[in-house]
């Protein structure tokens, strides 16, 4: 029972990095990894979805997980150099429930709302630098704001540009040492709502009808 | 230069999240429109009208999306083809718990709805019973339009509300039967204006 979510490699330095990954149903799937890797997989219907019992070596006995509802299509680029297999998603949670600091949540939303509404760059009402260089804030930004795979409406592509640069030249400010690895507190906040099951999440996609981002964890088989 | 870019990324990507950095590359990439090009053209906005709830897992942003010319102040002789900011704050008043006393389950009447905002936030959000948006410009009209459509409010249906847009040439009167005649629906409760005199002096 392996499901298999091909990636590849793209350098070896890089140890660990999220990635976005779009699935056929209109759900993002972002799935931590130890190697930057790009892959388009699909999801199937979640009838499809089978119970399983095998889980990384991560996640707890205790909790339910199900078989990974991936099918691999082509890879989104085709520039890296070698693949390897990853497996088990260990915990998945919709975007809100990533957020476990409500007051952060608000202020991302703030931002979010001011940038749709096309506020300047510099009069965005900015999280403060050491928040925003988390890698979960900035997958969520990137889900919430950039995505233009996703995004209906997105605002006029200069204006995304410039928002983006100041983003960026902030992140590389406040990221004063490359070697942390900002994965980790990812893996706390993603901990905390761990006991949502894939089933639930599917189910909460199916009723509401919006876009859901789904946040997995994978571990490395190989 | 394409090359020191992809360079720069591949550098930087070991803290800043690769999703972000292709976004802004392929944004660096693609051919943007120069400031003065973008700023003529017309851009998807959305306002969002957050509703406060006590129980905070639950968030409805209550949003309006709409296209307009954003740093347009006024061109083809007309200011409506941009959100002014009396009407977000109208809209904000609207969308609060006050304002909705007073506007659900009422027939409304827009003057000068420009971009159409206030209207659609109405319809879309505040469960009026109807709305006819109305404005002098003809083109300003069609823009309301395509704003509806945007919205999905272009089928009554879909809303549960009347959705109509008229250009209006203030000066004439109007009689009930003739008003629900020409929009099908009774005569309004409800007048709403936001910014909808300027003088070509103040532009």
């Amino acid at each position: 029972m392996r499901a298999q979510l091909i990636c590849l490699d793209v350098l070896d330095r890089i140890r660990s990095c999220w990635l976005s990954i779009r699935c056929g149903v209109g759900c993002s799937v972002v799935v931590k990894t130890r190697k930057i890797a790009w892959v388009d997989v699909q999801m199937r219907s979640e009838a499809a979805w089978r119970p399983t019992s095998r889980l990384g070596k991560r996640n707890s006995k205790s909790i339910a997980s199900n078989k990974p509802p991936f099918n691999i299509t082509t890879p989104r680029r085709r520039m890296f150099l070698s693949s390897c297999h990853y497996s088990h998603i260990l915990m998945a949670t919709t975007t809100p429930l990533i957020m476990a600091d409500a007051a952060t949540t608000l202020q991302l939303q703030v931002l979010q709302r001011q940038y749709f509404q096309l506020v300047e760059p510099h009069q965005l009402r900015w999280l403060d630098d050491g928040t925003l260089k988390a890698s979960h804030i900035q997958a969520w930004m990137f889900a919430n704001m950039f995505d233009a795979d996703e995004i209906k409406s997105p605002p006029p592509d200069r204006y995304q540009l410039r928002v983006l640069k100041l983003l960026i030249s902030k992140l590389e400010r406040a990221i004063d040492d490359p070697e942390e690895d900002v994965g980790h507190s990812f893996l706390r906040h993603g901990f905390i709502a761990q006991s949502q099951s894939l089933h639930s999440i599917a189910s909460l996609h199916h009723q509401s009808g919006l876009d859901t981002v789904i946040h997995c964890y994978v571990a490395r088989s190989c | 230069m394409l090359h020191a870019v992809a360079n720069t990324i591949l550098l930087r990507a070991q803290e800043i999240s690769d999703d972000l950095m292709s976004a802004m590359s392929s944004l660096l990439i693609s051919s943007v429109p120069s400031e003065a090009d973008s700023a003529q053209q017309q851009a998807y906005v959305t306002y969002s009208f957050p509703r406060h709830s006590t129980n905070d897992s639950i968030s409805d942003d209550r949003t309006v999306t709409l296209l307009e010319a954003r740093s347009v102040i006024s061109s083809s002789g007309t200011t409506g083809l941009r959100t002014w900011e009396a009407a977000l704050l109208l809209g904000s008043y609207l969308a609060s718990n006050d304002g909705q006393a007073v506007i659900r389950k009422t027939r409304v009447f827009e003057l000068g709805a420009g971009t159409g905002m206030l209207s659609i936030l109405c319809a879309k959000h505040l469960e009026i019973a109807g709305i006819v948006a109305t404005d002098g410009d003809e083109a300003v009209v069609d823009t309301i339009k395509t704003n509806f459509f945007l919205n999905g409010l272009d089928i009554d249906e879909s809303s549960g509300c009347i959705v109509r847009t008229a250009a209006l040439k203030w000066g004439r009167p109007v009689d009930a039967s003739t008003f629900a005649e020409d929009y099908g629906m009774g005569a309004p409760n409800v007048l709403l204006g936001a910014d909808v005199v300027s003088s070509s002096q103040s532009l």
